[in-house]
């Protein structure tokens, strides 16, 4: 037992204290998945070239270690302080200048009024009126149109606001942000009184903030007793798909593919089926989709001759990824197949 | 005294895993998009997975006029594992069976996965945490596998 002990206080002192990180390493394990292998950007948002050139070591530090809630960027609680610096070093090495910017923590005290007027006219398009990004989905275009080719980033959401300190947000309104359509202050045509304002109205998001729902609160799976028998609730359900605008695959049992046919259990179907305006709308909102695709309803015969129909709840699984516009989308999703079972079931 | 010993023995060893609770289990390659599917179903019979079927998502996407890369899931599992867990635990079966999803960004390809781990939060008990926790473990060592193998 002695013996385990000093290999476990072993394994924790040269993991954590005598090996320095390895920001590469790290990159490549944490956030290439997303930001690409060199930062070039995909589901995540493009991090090379001049993007980050202004960038204040503390911003990128706190966004890493915060994340963004509801917006796919997920926070790294769990990493060190030393390690996220490591990965920050990797990502600042792609800059052209070697030095970093600093900017005062001090608040700025602007007109919040007048900042939400100028905030309305010259900021909304992009950033969205309420400051919740006017972009569908995160990061950067790769096989899909989308309006902007780098998502403006939400100003409301608090991982931003607790990561970039008023006069960051000055600065980075007066020079605008190169490689994207971000405008500068010239172009904005503001005075340094204005863009104190619209600094003040942006600060101001942060009261109006409301925490997400807890991931336990509703059940995942939807069960549903059917009033008819296997055949006729599965006859019922295509019915309806077709009535509800949606479009089915041939039936799958749900051991379909793992065993013989003589072997699988032909009292548990899959109906499969899909709305592709709906569903392209969807990945555009969120790439990783696929993974709870496609939209099914699994009819069980039980023993005793009762028949079950069990459904994903969707408005479950979408907080899984972090992203409030599928959620808002998922709710109406889950609406539909309410809907659906609803008139299968009458 | 050897009941404390234990207990920081497991707290030490758990800290120096420094593991991530993810919800999703990600990996970007550079093979291309037909050798990573390859890739992908070699390795999930390596690890004593089927796989049951494989929807193509970007085949309907097209069909309907849209513009998409190539998008596939690939459904697979265990037979008697399933045949059992929808069974004792029915309210599993949305979820299985498990699911992988393959998508081309420009010259790599990005894998997700459902971290199953993160279904024990909608589903306790001791028995589903060992089972979730065996799917993350091979997940996982798949995932690590396909990025490790050279292009075919």
């Amino acid at each position: 037992m002695r013996q385990l002990f000093v290999f476990a206080c072993f394994t924790l002192f040269t993991s954590t204290v005598i090996s320095a990180p390895d920001g590469h390493n790290l990159y490549n394990k944490h956030c290439s998945v997303c930001h690409n292998e060199n930062g070039m950007g995909g589901i995540g948002l493009p991090l090379n070239g001049d993007k980050v050139e202004h960038f204040p070591r503390n911003y990128l530090f706190k966004t890493v270690r915060l994340g963004r809630e509801g917006r796919v960027m997920p926070a790294f609680s769990k990493l060190s302080d030393a390690q996220i610096n490591a990965i920050v070093d990797y990502i600042f090495s792609w800059k052209k200048t070697t030095t970093t910017d600093t900017y005062s923590d001090s608040k700025i005290t602007g007109d919040v009024k007048n900042g939400e007027l100028l905030f309305q006219q010259k900021c909304s398009a992009c950033h969205g009126k309420d400051g919740k990004s006017e972009g569908i989905g995160t990061g950067v275009s790769v096989s899909r149109e989308r309006k902007f080719q780098v998502v403006p980033p939400a100003l409301n959401n608090p991982g931003f606001l607790a990561a970039a300190n008023d006069h960051w947000i000055r600065q980075t309104i007066k020079t605008g942000r190169p490689g994207t359509i971000m405008p500068s202050q010239t172009t904005l045509q503001i005075n340094d009184q204005q863009l104190d304002d619209i600094v003040s109205y942006v600060r101001s998001f942060e009261s109006s903030y409301q925490p997400h729902a807890a991931l336990e609160e509703d059940e995942p799976t939807l069960v549903f007793d059917s009033p008819y028998d296997f055949k006729t609730t599965i006859a019922n359900l295509k019915q309806s798909l077709q009535g509800l605008n949606f479009r089915y695959f041939p039936d799958r049992y749900m051991e379909m593919g793992l065993a013989p046919d003589n072997k699988i259990n032909k009292k548990q179907l899959s109906l499969r089926f899909c709305n592709f305006k709906q569903l392209y709308k969807m990945i555009n909102i969120e790439p990783r989709l696929g993974v709870v695709l496609p939209c099914r309803v699994t009819v069980v015969e039980q023993a005793d001759g009762q028949v079950k129909l069990y459904v994903m709840n969707m408005k479950v699984v979408a907080r899984l990824f972090n992203n409030t516009q599928l959620s808002e989308t998922a709710e109406k999703m889950h609406e539909s197949l309410m809907e659906l079972i609803e008139e299968a079931t009458l | 005294m050897i009941r404390l010993f234990k207990l920081l023995t497991i707290m030490l060893l758990l800290i120096s895993c420094n593991a991530q609770a993810e919800n999703m289990i990600m990996l970007r390659v550079n093979h291309s998009f037909d050798n990573t599917m390859i890739l992908i179903k070699e390795k999930l019979n390596d690890y004593g997975y089927k796989v049951a079927h494989i929807q193509k998502c970007d085949g309907g996407l097209t069909d309907s006029g849209y513009k998409t890369d190539f998008y596939k899931s690939i459904f697979f599992g265990k037979f008697e594992e399933m045949q059992q867990l929808t069974g004792t635990h029915p309210e599993l079966i949305p979820y299985l069976p498990l699911k992988i999803a393959v998508m081309q960004e420009k010259d790599t390809v990005v894998l997700v996965s459902i971290n199953p781990q993160t279904l024990s939060l909608f589903f306790p008990g001791e028995e589903l945490q060992n089972q979730f926790g065996r799917w993350e473990s091979d997940l996982r060592a798949i995932f690590e596998e396909v990025e490790q193998s050279k292009e075919l």
